[in-house]
């Protein structure tokens, strides 16, 4: 374009018409060219970085599917989204670059080639002084990007204090505090703005030295070309078409600045990805198969045994000791400690394991959808989904839900929902799934005494003689079991009927009994 | 050319799910199809006539920055405008007569000018950022300030996740729209005006070949910008939901592993992305059409310029200087037109966000009326409530509770239980009816003054970020430490706290030592212990302890709120027990009332269930 314009004002100089039009031609073409050049380079390049960041997407999704049970006791969920969103996209951006960057690249060479055609000098003076500019404007790029990391660091910090503070609100406009939490929040604003303010500083001072360095090759240019103009070495347009040059040449050299930052935080960020997708599962799993019918289920750890085709209740002193068993019985801790008749859990198929045993654990999650995507899991189908509502009491919630009940949204991951209400339908849905083997964490803890009694005779009638584990202290629900095992410790204290227990061992009574 | 965008903001906060339509394949439908998100927000969004008035308003109150920033960017232009000029005198003079003085003298100039230009520069970058900064603390201190005065019952129908996102995403959208837009765009309109002057002193003629392109680039741009704003915001919140969908996966990983979802979470991951990757390609498809025609806008002017140079040359009109000069001017305007349309596109994001940011204050103020409380009895007169028309929740409920007394709420759940908790709290009045405390109605007074007369504790328990002491001192900043760990006691929870390293000084929260619920749930209670209303209302308040301990707790505090009214709603039916008067609740009328004792004997659903209870002891 500088050599068009060059021709150009030389035509016009010249006063040759002929030569004028095909400047504007050219122009005109170019100008066409260029845009329609753009814009598919702006397509590859958003194009590739699409699928970089789909690809890697699906890659952390897939491990964390893989992983399962194990990712929280690996890395922390905040860590897997800032993954997933932070470093995917830097990782992704690396590919939008290269195309710009291999542009760049190519179109400095083809400059550098034009150049040195016409003029030698002129075009030795821009290739070397290009690139050397480059250079100078590097030691400033250090202190920026660490100022711009200390802003978003206050940044994070402000934002992170104004989500708790919404987190919180209910309770803050319930007590009072708002006052405090305000001038906290207005405090750590201030500090962004002081910091975003020092960024700008630096900034400022890269965008001063972006004038003054192309300019002194500007400055450079006319010296020298204005030189052989004079001597009659360079003829007027030329020299034109070289300081459009020396100007153009900037954009390449922007682009390879911002390809080195870049390229180093991409590196980083691909580092982080790629750790997270080595992490390795916990527990290890084996090939066989889990019988259809077994004799008993042990944990070496306890001595806990579980006969099959029975309602066991398991009364626990303390209810750390009731989650970590409920997770040895599924298979989601020291599975090599965990027996089905003599074949440990870690031997076992994970999806045999996983269909034979439902270990319900104390707060199930409750995935965002409607009721009836609730329930679209595998199950044995005897159960309906009506009638393992109906067994958890829970028909009520669906009347209270907006629309039909079964399509209803359950937002916010059943938060809108009371802990009760998430309960029970926790429940209707483990009762849905119907494993021959269902173990219970305190299934009944938020659940109302009327709605308890009526969950615990349902329960036990709905399960049939399939077997199932109930971890609980509630009498009402004990009184239904076949038999209960007292687990004090950390061991196996007392195994009997719960009517037994209460009459002939003091401790049980203590756990069990409510109301004097 | 900044083609590629700027980096997306992080979402981390909860977005619903709640399926975002496909980017239309006719860009003519896009409008309609974003009802559906509109019926999702549960908070209003500010109308276009409010955002723009706002917007305008904050620019006259900062007019002074602004005029700062538009004489130095004025100054840069006007130095950015010197070499052109002088290297077209040098082509014209070298043309003329070759003379290397004339060189040296313009090599002089063009330093001298770029010298300036860049401590203008420096300084113009500086002021906008000092004001742009400026701005945007002032908008989001302004919108957390109005957050936290909120009504109550507008903060529970929200929920947490809508405010959230309003404070992350869309304060997030503006910090990037004014950070840079704002400032940008002042600094291209006056160097488009400076520019144009400059081509109007020099070579008044090429004014018109400058602006040829305009009316094209100005009607691509209302077609883009028409439909842009909107797609951004659907693309940039379909990106939101695909983390939210993995963070969902990570959170949930035990229940997707015990029910074998894994498979399901994939597809619902794929499925999110391509979404997202739809919407990507729908605002590519917009930009592939709109730069287009921007692009061309650089060399329209500088062709037509070209042309009229010649023309007016050979008429003797123009010098070579003036042609020069006015060509590389017709360059130089390109620039700053493109970043202009470009961060006003950016601004337009920013834009959408604002308008819920504003949202805000048109949030209905709660009913004040008037009169105070002449006592702390708390009494029902014919309680209708319900959350939508025609399924009342409360039937009709009327009574009466003395000050002091203990009453317990049980019955089955779904029974308005939790929502009788509500509205004796005064997060809201009853639809029909009247609850007063003292005589004086408690959905109707100040919030303020509602909280220092019944205070709720729910299940819902939140540690916020901040130190242990900060937790527990919400209603009083200023309590001692002896008041505080008074109140730790009065809730059991000395002992854990002084097994904390730095005691009250302690960091909690998110980020700091992490408290089981059931430690959470101990300093929601221990708050009221400080709050000192006369009447508490406990709503499944101990439910997260253990059996023992909650029975513990329950006696603790009771020494400490003694003489105070307390309504505790609890499905324990141990709490019942040791109440005053027993309220059964059921399908929204009380459907039993009375002491323990009386309950029992007049062998209602009440003494069935406690029979059943006590068989087993």
């Amino acid at each position: 374009m500088p050599g068009v314009l060059g021709r150009g004002i030389q035509a016009i100089a010249d006063e040759s018409s002929s030569e004028l039009q095909k400047a504007v031609v050219s122009a005109l073409a170019i100008g066409v060219i260029q845009a329609a050049a753009g814009i598919l380079r702006h397509r590859r390049a958003v194009g590739s970085w699409i699928s970089a960041a789909t690809r890697l997407q699906q890659l952390v999704a897939r491990k964390a599917v893989d992983l399962g049970a194990d990712l929280p006791r690996l890395v922390s969920t905040g860590e897997v989204s800032a993954i997933n969103s932070n470093d995917v996209e830097r990782v992704a951006r690396v590919y939008d670059l290269i195309p710009r960057l291999s542009g760049a690249l190519v179109s400095f060479f083809v400059v550098s080639i034009l150049l040195i055609n016409s003029s030698p000098t002129l075009g030795l003076l821009v290739i070397i002084g290009v690139p050397l500019l480059g250079l100078a404007i590097g030691p400033i790029i250090k202190p920026l990007q660490s100022r711009e990391s200390a802003q978003r660091e206050k940044l994070s910090k402000s934002s992170g204090l104004a989500a708790d503070t919404v987190a919180g609100l209910r309770i803050l406009r319930g007590i009072g505090g708002e006052e405090t939490f305000l001038k906290r929040f207005q405090i750590a604003s201030q500090n962004v703005r002081a910091a975003a303010v020092r960024t700008a500083k630096m900034r400022a001072l890269l965008d001063g030295l972006q004038v003054i360095l192309p300019g002194s090759l500007v400055v450079g240019v006319i010296w020298v070309g204005g030189n052989l103009v004079s001597r009659g070495d360079l003829r007027v347009g030329e020299l034109l078409a070289f300081y459009g040059y020396s100007a153009f040449l900037m954009i390449p050299l922007q682009i390879l600045t911002e390809s080195a930052q870049r390229l180093t935080s991409g590196a980083v960020a691909a580092r982080r990805v790629m750790k997270l997708l080595r992490v390795e599962n916990l527990q290890s799993h084996g090939n066989s198969k889990f019988p259809d019918s077994f004799n008993k289920l042990t944990d070496l750890k306890s001595g806990l045994t579980i006969s099959p085709n029975q309602f066991v209740g398991v009364v626990c002193d303390n209810s750390l000791t009731a989650d970590e068993l409920v997770d040895r019985l599924g298979g989601y801790l020291e599975s090599e400690q965990v027996f089905v008749d003599d074949t440990p859990f870690s031997e076992i198929n994970r999806d045999q394991l996983r269909s034979h045993i439902y270990a319900q654990e104390k707060e199930p999650a409750i995935l965002s959808g409607t009721i009836s995507t609730l329930f679209n899991v595998k199950n044995s189908g005897r159960i309906t989904m009506a009638q393992a509502i109906e067994a958890a009491s829970a028909a009520d919630i669906l009347d209270s839900l907006e629309g039909d009940g079964y399509n209803a949204e359950v937002v916010e991951r059943g938060r809108t929902l009371s802990g009760g209400q998430r309960q029970r339908l926790a429940l209707a849905r483990t009762i849905f799934v119907d494993a021959p083997i269902a173990v219970l964490d305190d299934p009944t803890s938020a659940v109302d005494a009327h709605t308890e009694a009526r969950i615990a005779s349902r329960l036990k009638q709905i399960r049939g003689s399939q077997t199932t584990v109930i971890f609980t202290t509630s009498p009402l629900l004990l009184d239904h079991t076949d038999n209960v095992v007292m687990i004090s410790e950390g061991r196996v204290a007392a195994v009997g009927n719960h009517f037994d227990l209460l009459k002939q061992n003091d401790e049980y009574k203590r756990l069990v009994v409510r109301g004097e | 050319m900044k083609w590629h965008k700027p980096p997306r903001p992080t979402d981390e906060s909860v977005l619903p799910t709640t399926a975002y339509p496909s980017p239309p394949k006719d860009t003519s439908r896009l409008e309609k199809s974003f009802g559906l998100e509109k019926s999702a927000n549960r908070l209003p969004i500010a109308s276009e006539a409010t955002v723009n008035s706002h917007m305008w308003n904050l620019l006259w109150s900062h007019k002074g920055g602004f005029l700062w920033v538009a004489v130095l960017q004025l100054l840069t232009t006007s130095a950015a405008l010197i070499p052109p000029r002088a290297f077209g005198g040098l082509l014209e003079d070298l043309k003329n007569r070759p003379d290397a003085t004339q060189v040296k003298n313009t090599v002089y100039i063009v330093i001298a000018a770029l010298l300036l230009q860049s401590i203008f520069v420096y300084f113009t970058k500086v002021r906008a950022s000092i004001l742009g900064e400026f701005v945007l603390s002032a908008l989001r201190e302004r919108f957390v300030s109005r957050v936290v005065e909120l009504p109550p019952n507008v903060v529970e129908r929200a929920g947490a996740g809508e405010l959230l996102t309003r404070t992350t995403t869309d304060i997030d959208h503006i910090t990037w729209a004014v950070r840079d837009a704002v400032p940008v765009i002042t600094i291209c309109l006056v160097s488009i005006f400076g520019i144009s002057t400059a081509i109007a002193l020099t070579a008044p003629l090429f004014l018109a070949a400058v602006f040829i392109g305009i009316p094209f680039v100005f009607a691509a741009t209302r077609w883009y910008l028409r439909r842009s704003p909107q797609a951004y915001r659907v693309e940039s919140s379909s990106y939101a939901i695909v983390n939210s969908v993995l963070v969902e996966t990570a959170e949930s990983g035990r229940t997707i592993d015990a029910l074998r979802l894994g498979d399901q979470r994939t597809n619902r991951t794929d499925a999110s992305i391509s979404r997202w990757v739809e919407w990507e390609r729908y605002t590519l498809r917009l930009r592939s059409r709109w730069f287009p025609v921007v692009e061309i806008n650089y060399i329209l002017p500088v062709s037509a310029a070209l042309m009229m140079g010649a023309y007016f040359y050979n008429r003797d009109m123009a010098s070579i200087a003036t042609i020069t000069a006015g060509i590389l001017y017709a360059q130089m305007l390109a620039g700053p037109i493109e970043a202009m349309l470009w961060w006003i596109d950016e601004l337009q994001t920013g834009k959408a966000s604002l308008s819920r940011l504003l949202g805000i204050h048109e949030v209905e103020d709660r009913e004040i009326r008037n009169g105070s409380p002449t006592g702390k009895d708390i009494a029902g007169e014919k309680v209708r409530y319900g959350y939508r028309s025609g399924k009342d929740v409360l039937k009709d409920i009327s009574f009466m509770i003395e000050p002091g007394t203990k009453l317990a709420i049980v019955g089955p759940s779904g029974a308005g239980k939790s929502t009788l908790g509500r509205l004796l709290a005064g997060v809201q009045p009853p639809n029909q009816g009247r609850i007063t405390v003292g005589g004086a109605e408690i959905g109707y007074m100040p919030v303020e003054q509602a909280r220092t007369e019944v205070a709720l504790v729910t299940q819902e328990h939140h540690v916020f970020v901040g130190t242990l002491r900060d937790n527990i001192t919400l209603a009083k900043p200023d309590a001692s430490d002896e008041e505080v760990w008074q109140a730790l006691r009065a809730v059991d929870a000395e002992p854990w706290a002084k097994d904390l390293e730095k005691g009250l000084e302690t960091l909690v929260g998110s980020g700091g030592v992490r408290l089981l619920p059931a430690q959470a749930q101990q300093l929601a209670l221990s708050r009221l212990v400080l709050a000192d209303p006369h009447t508490l209302i406990l709503d499944e308040a101990t439910s997260l302890l253990d059996q023992q301990a909650a029975k513990h707790l329950e006696a603790s505090l009771g020494s400490v709120l003694a003489g105070r009214t307390v309504i505790a709603i609890a499905h324990r039916l141990q709490t019942a027990h040791d109440a005053d008067l027993i309220a059964v609740v059921e399908d929204g009328v009380i459907a039993e009332w009375g002491s323990h004792e009386d309950l029992l004997s007049a062998g209602g659903a009440y003494a069935e269930l406690w029979r059943s209870w006590r068989d087993e002891s």
